[in-house]
């Protein structure tokens, strides 16, 4: 792949996008919180969108699940340890056109400062042109990690054994970019 | 004979006291999601912050008991106060004059495994229509703390044209700025009220 193409710049348009993930609680529900402040840029080839780059920077005390002391307890060492680890990275290495609509995207997604590599999938909800001139585009990217894996590492488990709070946790990424002139 | 007289009585006792059963939502671990297309190509979501409930069942079988929801459209959160505030203008939820959604379910009845349907009036401002949402079953525990609960999800789809939330914006292509549809999907965990 040849970076010298991927000469457009796209970037977020945070009024338009969202940073989500959910749990399993108790095995019996989904709980669903987001990130306030977050960061993302692309950059594509003029033609199309296969072989993006994609970062984003998220800042884990932006962390919201509507109960604050819920939040606190996230910010804490049982979970993210906001003390020492501030922001949550991905960086791409590839994104593979699968079809018209969807894509595979490839990377490496830092937690608490162990990074791992993740896939995540990626369906394009189209490009239009905004009525103020501005070039958009949407994207969904969902994917599924085990928070285990990045020292999430808080476990308590009710009497049957389920785990209160699940180890997977699912992505859950709408995102507006806005080409850059 | 009086042992099987008494545990007859127990038994009667107890499987009346098993209807009507009443629920409450746990609002920490709940949620009542929307979401609609902006500019036709991408999601955009929101939530309402507060809602309540009133749920009861037949032990724990929901499909014969009542479900009712109210939600405060003025708890409309999506992040951004200025769209916030647009949405609870007459463009949209009118919330000053409507300061309720609600849903009035008139049965539950099970589709397979654990999906359920819901149908039942739903009124937002001040027109109330029949629709019908799809319900999954998450399952019942037992917390730490000796109680109860239960999680259900429940999704559905209303055009807001028929409630007149008409704003409608268009691109110079003719898409919407704002859909029409809007996709409501709602986490819900509930604790059996003792």
């Amino acid at each position: 792949m040849n970076s010298n193409n991927l000469n457009q710049i796209w970037n977020i348009d945070p009024a338009h996008s969202r940073i989500q993930f959910s749990v399993r609680h108790m095995v019996i529900s989904e709980v669903i919180g987001n990130f306030k402040v977050f960061d993302l840029k692309m950059k594509s080839s003029e033609e199309d969108f296969s072989e993006s780059e994609i970062e984003f920077n998220i800042d884990v005390n932006s962390i919201d699940t509507g109960i604050p002391d819920r939040d606190a307890h996230l910010k804490s060492d049982d979970f993210f340890g906001t003390d020492k680890y501030e922001t949550i990275s991905f960086k791409s290495s590839s994104l593979k056109k699968l079809n018209d609509e969807q894509y595979k995207l490839i990377g490496n997604l830092t937690i608490r400062n162990i990074t791992r590599p993740i896939e995540l999938d990626v369906e394009l909800g189209g490009i239009i042109t905004d009525p103020w001139g501005n070039e958009r585009a949407g994207f969904s990217i969902r994917g599924t990690i085990s928070r285990f894996d990045y020292d999430l590492k808080w476990n308590s488990l009710i009497e049957t054994g389920g785990a209160v709070v699940s180890k997977n946790v699912k992505i859950i990424c709408d995102v507006e970019v806005i080409k850059q002139k | 004979m009086k042992n099987i007289i008494f545990a007859l009585i127990i038994l009667v006792t107890s499987s009346l006291f098993a209807q009507n059963t009443s629920w409450t939502i746990d609002n920490a671990h709940s949620k009542v999601e929307f979401s609609v297309t902006h500019l036709v190509i991408s999601e955009v979501t929101g939530n309402f912050k507060k809602f309540d409930g009133t749920i009861t069942s037949n032990g724990n079988d929901f499909t014969k008991g009542n479900i009712e929801f109210s939600i405060d459209v003025n708890s409309i959160n999506t992040e951004n106060e200025q769209r916030d505030n647009h949405l609870k203008s007459d463009d949209f939820f009118n919330a000053a004059k409507f300061p309720k959604i609600t849903f009035k379910g008139t049965s539950l009845y099970k589709v397979n495994g654990n999906k359920y349907k819901l149908k039942g009036n739903f009124t937002m401002r001040d027109v109330t229509k029949p629709i019908v949402l799809d319900v999954v079953y998450g399952g019942t525990v037992k917390d730490p703390w000796g109680n109860e609960r239960v999680g259900f999800k429940i999704m559905g789809k209303v055009n807001r044209f028929d409630y007149g939330l008409k704003w409608n914006n268009l691109v110079e292509a003719g898409g919407a700025v704002v859909g029409k549809e809007v996709t409501m999907n709602c986490n819900i965990e509930l604790i059996k009220k003792k």
